[in-house]
């Protein structure tokens, strides 16, 4: 069937130039409308945005009941700046209101070394994410092909995201039994200072 | 090097030791009971981690994450709207409260002398009469508009404090809008201009679809371009903070950790670390080693094609550029027809990438660059970069067309089509008459000689070919549109000139063409195939027919040019004139008038710029409707070329007009 529609097209084309010259001016007429530019963010960086962020709060929220409003709110105020407002500073409120939760989860002891670790790292993948897609909407747009930036951009971080989680728990392993107090503030103060000066 | 960076240096030694230190009592427990810990110290540490914590947050919340800005370059000028400057002065009385009296008189002024000539015009009365009219608000039924137009109310005005209030915040209109509608719908009724009023009411906000972006910000910019190569400038690095604020979290997490004594919350502080690292290592890759290769379907296209433009990167360097967006910078008066001319992508060495899109040319030389954008894996830092690969557009028009274009009676000595009202040689019979020692034999009347011996004369209708010159009104007041986005009305002019500068050298007319504008613009009327060469190239390159706006055109040379002076001096006599403007002020109007008293006979061409969304532009067509009628009143012939309408199909309706 298609096959034989575009042989009908190549043969009306050969037969007469005129008329094919005459289709193009219609086409040309037809897509001859300005073609805009639409700065929401793409829809991979959005996908995986949105998705690992809940994912993050659902892990943190589900252990304890006080941290299940920052959760839900967090993850909604993401999802809309992600979605709706393409606004990184609702993307930024969204994530710590989230980690606010897993905090708090964490404070009450109902998150293990490992889940929190995910929970973590997947929202901080999601922000970063989330940043990246609405960085690329506005610089070019949803109709432009951005796909392997944004691929590139997003494996990277989940990578690294991955290695420092997994060197840390294993550090965490090594230490944990018996720890002693000292060392482990001495490492604190050095964690404290060396953070303040690369601070972002 | 100063304090700071010796602090940061320091403590940057000072922490990598604890940390060490720390790391070596881990391993050798014995040697961890030199340190005195105590819960005092622990809450110490933990205070100041939120304090710092909260200085981290702080920042972001001064920062936020900031990115390179790209113009939406899909998009031709955006260009104003006749009466848009009523409608600034407005917002600028009833919302910023600024220079509420001037802009109440001038604004005053406008409409007033609109409705005076409207009022003469349609009531057939003297400008006393018309005046005395409006003094008592006889003109309308509407108390509003009557209001508005005497010379006490002058303007509008006398609306309570309370009332201002409201409208101040319930974002209504204020009074003085809903005067000043009233007055233009009411004069608009008056000259039996309908045209629904309030139909587009909804139009200020619906212009989404246009550039948000002005022209200016495309040409300017503020960050100082540094050469590094031949073809690639450098527009410096940006910190984009695309992390920051993730210190904050690190901070609060070791805070709350230490406090709980979790293990859970302090391995989250150490991812948050862990990634800190990371978004300060990259450094944005260098882009010097882009290869850009541009080719375009048509190097010489015609005015108003489509030509395809495909963009070719290539990574020549040795290594990895992680995130890239190209954007290729369409200049601003072509728009994008199809596909999107950016791109974001990763390259590898020796990898490639590329984009295509499809753009609609206007005339003249384009050379535009492909700007580039790279940022490190991480995102927290960008470099601009600028590349301009060589592959110049020329769009010349070719001066070709099947649009008929209507001379008027002034012919020049030369032979041409243009039937005159003389006798003379030629082929269609136009009278007889005496005798005159010298006449040729040919045209005796012989049967007349042979039936009473008297020698009369045959005239033949004479056809001379006319003289005429292209004048364009390049004033900066001719770059308007009736929508933001579309074309403006001199490119329109210009780009309907093409068509009547080979229409009319096709009916064998000698042809000029000129412009007024701070350049000065002349080409004298001839014909034949250089001419026609020559009269290209003034189409597509003579700066006084710039497509850009004279404010944003290259600037120099601009110097007023008087097109009385300029103009009527080398204007051949028994030239008609082709005056192409959109009439969006009174001096073409003026122009127009001299040349034609000074013995020209002129045929206005004016497409329509003007829409009805706003009171102001209302107003605005109204006055552009005056002028043309005033032209039309003194035996200038005046084409109103409205905006969807081929200009063959105006010039049709034009003749059927005249011949009537």
């Amino acid at each position: 069937m298609s096959t034989k529609s575009t042989g009908e097209e190549q043969s009306e084309e050969t037969v007469s130039g005129a008329r094919s010259a005459d289709a193009r001016v219609e086409e040309s007429q037809e897509s001859g409308s300005v073609q805009g530019v639409d700065h929401a963010p793409p829809r991979p960086s959005q996908v995986v945005g949105t998705a690992t962020t809940v994912l993050g709060a659902f892990v943190t929220v589900v252990f304890t009941p006080l941290a299940v409003p920052f959760g839900i709110a967090g993850a909604g105020v993401f999802a809309a700046g992600l979605l709706v407002t393409y606004s990184t500073r609702w993307l930024t409120i969204g994530t710590a209101m989230i980690l606010t939760g897993s905090l708090i989860s964490g404070a009450y002891g109902a998150l293990t070394p490992e889940v929190m670790i995910l929970a973590v790292g997947a929202v901080f993948v999601g922000w970063d994410a989330g940043q990246h897609g609405i960085a690329v909407g506005e610089q070019l747009g949803r109709r432009a092909r951005t796909d392997r930036n944004q691929l590139v951009h997003i494996s990277a971080t989940t990578l690294v995201t991955a290695l420092v989680g997994a060197l840390s728990y294993l550090v965490s392993l090594f230490g944990r039994g018996g720890r002693p107090g000292p060392a482990v503030a001495t490492v604190v103060v050095g964690v404290l200072v060396l953070t303040w000066l690369y601070r972002l | 090097m100063d304090i700071v960076s010796l602090g940061r240096r320091a403590g940057i030694a000072l922490g990598t030791i604890a940390l060490g230190l720390g790391i070596v009592f881990l391993f050798a427990p014995g040697q961890a009971a030199a340190v005195p810990v105590t819960v005092l110290v622990v809450d110490v540490a933990a205070v100041v981690a939120v304090v710092l914590g909260l200085w981290a947050v702080r920042q972001r919340l001064k920062g936020g994450s900031r990115r390179i800005s790209v113009p939406d370059v899909e998009f031709r000028l955006a260009t104003p709207t006749p009466g848009d400057e009523i409608d600034e002065k407005v917002y600028r009385m009833t919302e910023l409260r600024e220079g509420t009296l001037e802009y109440r008189e001038q604004i005053y002024e406008r409409v007033r002398d609109v409705a005076v000539s409207v009022l003469r015009q349609r009531r057939d009365c003297s400008r006393e009469e018309a005046e005395g009219l409006l003094e008592r608000g006889e003109w309308t039924a509407d108390d509003h508009a009557a209001a508005f137009l005497t010379s006490r109310g002058s303007g509008g005005g006398g609306q309570s404090l309370v009332t201002q209030v409201v409208d101040r915040f319930t974002d209504r209109e204020s009074a003085y809008e809903q005067q000043l509608r009233a007055t233009a719908g009411e004069i608009e009724a008056l000259a039996g201009y309908s045209d629904e009023p309030g139909t587009d009411r909804t139009g200020n906000s619906g212009d989404s679809e246009g550039p948000d972006a002005m022209a200016s910000d495309v040409f300017s910019r503020d960050v100082e371009a540094n050469r590094v190569a031949d073809d690639v400038l450098y527009f410096g690095t940006l910190t984009t903070g695309h992390w920051s604020g993730i210190a904050a979290f690190s901070l609060f997490a070791l805070a709350v950790g230490l406090l709980t004594s979790q293990p859970a919350i302090l391995l989250a502080s150490a991812l948050g670390v862990g990634l800190a690292g990371y978004a300060r290592v990259g450094t944005p890759p260098a882009l010097t080693n882009l290869a850009v290769t541009r080719t375009v379907s048509d190097e010489s296209p015609e005015p108003g094609a489509e030509i395809d433009v495909s963009v070719t990167v290539e990574n020549e360097g040795s290594s990895f550029m992680p995130d890239l967006s190209f954007v290729d910078r369409v200049p601003p008066t072509m728009s994008v027809v199809e596909g999107s001319p950016r791109l974001g992508t990763a390259l590898r060495p020796g990898g490639r990438a590329s984009f295509s899109y499809r753009v609609r040319v206007t005339r003249g030389e384009h050379d535009w660059p492909l700007q580039v954008i790279g940022r490190d894996l991480s995102g927290s830092a960008e470099r601009e970069a600028e590349i301009e690969p060589e592959t110049p557009v020329s769009c010349a028009p070719r001066l070709e067309t099947v649009v008929d274009a209507p001379v008027r009676l002034q012919t020049s000595v030369y032979e041409g089509e243009v039937k005159t009202k003389t006798g003379g040689s030629g082929l269609e019979f136009f009278s007889l008459r005496d005798y005159q020692p010298g006449d040729p034999e040919s045209r005796i009347n012989w049967k007349e000689f042979a039936r009473t011996g008297e020698f009369t004369t045959i005239d033949f209708r004479e056809e001379r070919a006319a003289r005429v010159v292209l004048l364009f009104d390049c004033r900066e007041s001719s770059y308007v549109s009736s929508t933001p986005g579309e074309m403006d009305a001199l490119n329109r002019s210009i780009e309907a000139a093409y068509d009547v500068f080979a229409s009319l050298t096709d009916q064998g007319h000698l042809v000029g063409l000129a412009a007024y504008n701070g350049v000065p613009c002349w080409l004298g009327p001839s014909t034949g195939s250089m001419h026609r060469q020559r009269a290209r190239e003034v189409f597509a390159e003579h700066p006084a027919m710039s497509a850009l706006p004279p404010s944003l055109a290259a600037k120099d040379e601009g110097r007023y040019v008087d097109p009385m002076v300029h103009i009527r001096r080398q204007l051949p006599s028994n030239t008609q004139l082709f005056l192409f403007s959109p009439l969006a002020d009174d001096y073409t109007h003026e122009v127009a008038r001299r040349l034609h008293s000074s013995g020209h006979l002129v045929t206005v061409i004016s497409p329509n710029p003007t829409a009805g969304r706003t009171p102001g532009q209302r107003v605005a067509r109204l006055e552009r409707r005056v002028r043309v009628r005033r032209l039309r009143d003194h035996g200038i012939r005046v084409v109103d070329w409205e905006t969807d309408e081929s200009l063959g199909l105006a010039l049709e309706y034009a003749r059927k007009r005249w011949q009537a």
